[in-house]
């Protein structure tokens, strides 16, 4: 070994432990014990990255996706009762927020009959929300953050690039085939990037819910009521890490909850909406804001 | 590109006897490369704000891989590359890029860049771009006294004018298309201009 060889060697084995001892002052703790989560997410962006750019290389563009989304939410449509309250009132919410989208989507809310609070996108522009969610959440502001997040899924192409085959090969009329294509890979590589495209939403509809004038902290506030659902307490394991499609929840809401807190303390004196009594009545801010509802620093006025 | 940079500069130098590192730097700039042309000029945010769009902070990559692009030319080399014995496969690659060194580390960022440009930016002034970058590339093959570059650029740059008189002319507006035309104009007779003074390079 040279001079350098080992030179470098210890200035990588003193910046190493110089990480350690400093963590072990600050006392840091991770608030889900040991998981390879993180490490999935990190080693999912080059799969997901491939993925990307064979989108891009196919023959086919925002316009092929909203006619897609267009067919899919005239089909929704025959099956909804457009005067339900949740409907409108979700539609309100997301005709607010989709003010800050890129895509030229007519972004719209359906309601899907379930006993487990969920949310999925569909693309082109559908976002369905399962009734139970709205049950489960407690503020307008924590349906902003979901929304928000469920778009971040079709604003940053993760819908489309799952049917991107049927789409190209439409065009050909082999439509078929292009589905078939889209399943094989969900089937084989969806695992590698699911947690990184769940992340990747995250940190849209986190910056989405900033744009809003709803409170940050809703983000963060969302995932903590989701994780009530959750009965029994989770193991990691390595297998059970890459199998899951989402990133854990407390990862989740510590990251997006000192994110909020941070924005808090740069933003002193800004007043954000947070509307408990929006959901209960299932009347947007926008139609109705109150006074109350409104919180400076964190904390009510 | 900040990693290629470290690999680089570690790489060149003598005392750290760690000479293949600048090949891998080579490999973290075409990663680099395509990671700006396929992921960043897709990206969506939702804020407007300028420094957070993605176009800006692509095209400050972009700018980025031509600096790199301009101290490997000079201060780097493939030649004599030190590599465990593990990894003596890799010597045929090495020999193969340092064969044609100049077309595995130009051609790259000149595809990547023209890609990125049509995909980030608004097809009103991409052919400006466009014609901003032949006039780069022609000016590389000044430079490096090499033909294929000059051939490259000239070829772009008929395709570029084409494109300006059966496209921009139908598609872009009044203002835009003034502005084009007169760019486009000044860049051909920088280029003409150029060639007049280093005809004897080619």
């Amino acid at each position: 070994m040279t001079r350098g060889h080992i030179i470098f060697l210890l200035l990588i084995l003193l910046g190493g432990t110089f990480i350690v001892f400093t963590l072990y002052k600050q006392k840091s703790r991770a608030p889900l014990g040991l998981s390879f989560s993180p490490v999935f997410q990190l080693i999912g962006k080059s799969t997901r990255s491939t993925d990307i750019a064979i989108a891009r290389i196919l023959p086919i563009d925002q316009m092929d996706e909203k006619d897609y989304g267009d067919a899919i939410a005239n089909e929704y449509l025959l099956q909804t009762d457009i005067k339900d309250k949740n409907y409108i009132y979700l539609n309100a919410l997301i005709r607010e927020v989709s003010k800050f989208s890129k895509k030229k989507f007519n972004y719209q809310v359906f309601i899907a009959s379930s006993p487990v609070a969920n949310a999925y996108a569909l693309p082109g522009g559908v976002i369905c929300v399962t009734d139970r969610l709205l049950s489960t959440m407690t503020s307008e502001a924590q349906i902003v953050s979901i929304l928000s997040h469920e778009m971040g899924h079709i604003e940053r192409g993760h819908c489309f690039d799952a049917i991107k085959f049927e789409l190209a090969l439409k065009k050909i009329k082999s439509g078929t085939t292009g589905q078939l294509a889209d399943i094989a890979i969900n089937c084989f590589l969806r695992h590698s990037f699911s947690k990184t495209q769940e992340n990747d939403a995250d940190e849209y509809g986190y910056d989405l819910l900033v744009l809003t004038q709803y409170d940050p902290m809703g983000c963060s506030e969302a995932f903590k009521q989701l994780q009530k659902q959750e009965f029994k307490s989770r193991q990691s394991t390595i297998v059970s890490d890459y199998l899951d499609t989402h990133p854990p929840l407390p990862l989740r809401i510590e990251k997006f909850g000192q994110n909020a807190t941070q924005w808090w303390e740069e933003h002193h004196g800004e007043k954000r909406y947070v509307g408990h009594k929006n959901l209960i009545d299932r009347i947007s801010m926008s139609q109705q804001a109150h006074e109350f509802e409104w919180i400076s620093d964190g904390l009510t006025l | 590109m900040i990693v290629a940079f470290i690999l680089a500069l570690v790489g060149n130098n003598k005392l750290w006897n760690l000479s293949r590192l600048v090949f891998y730097s080579l490999i973290m700039y075409w990663i680099a490369a395509f990671q700006t042309t396929f992921v960043t000029s897709t990206y969506i945010v939702p804020s407007t704000e300028m420094l957070n769009q993605p176009w800006v902070y692509g095209t400050a990559s972009v700018l980025f891989q031509f600096i790199f692009l301009a101290y490997f030319y000079m201060k780097c080399s493939l030649e004599n590359i030190e590599v465990p014995r593990s990894l003596l496969f890799l010597n045929r690659y090495i020999s193969l890029i340092n064969n044609k060194r100049n077309v595995y580390i130009f051609y790259p960022l000149i595809i990547c860049t023209a890609v990125f440009l049509y995909w980030s930016y608004d097809s009103s002034i991409l052919t400006l771009l466009w014609v901003l970058e032949c006039a780069i590339v022609f000016i590389i093959s000044i430079l490096l006294k090499e033909q294929h570059f000059r051939y490259i650029a000239l070829g772009s740059l008929a395709v570029c004018i084409i494109r300006l008189v059966f496209y921009d002319m139908v598609q872009a507006s009044t203002l835009n298309r003034a502005l084009v035309f007169l760019g486009v104009g000044l860049i051909m007779l920088g280029m003409n201009s150029l060639y007049n003074k280093f005809k004897t390079r080619f």
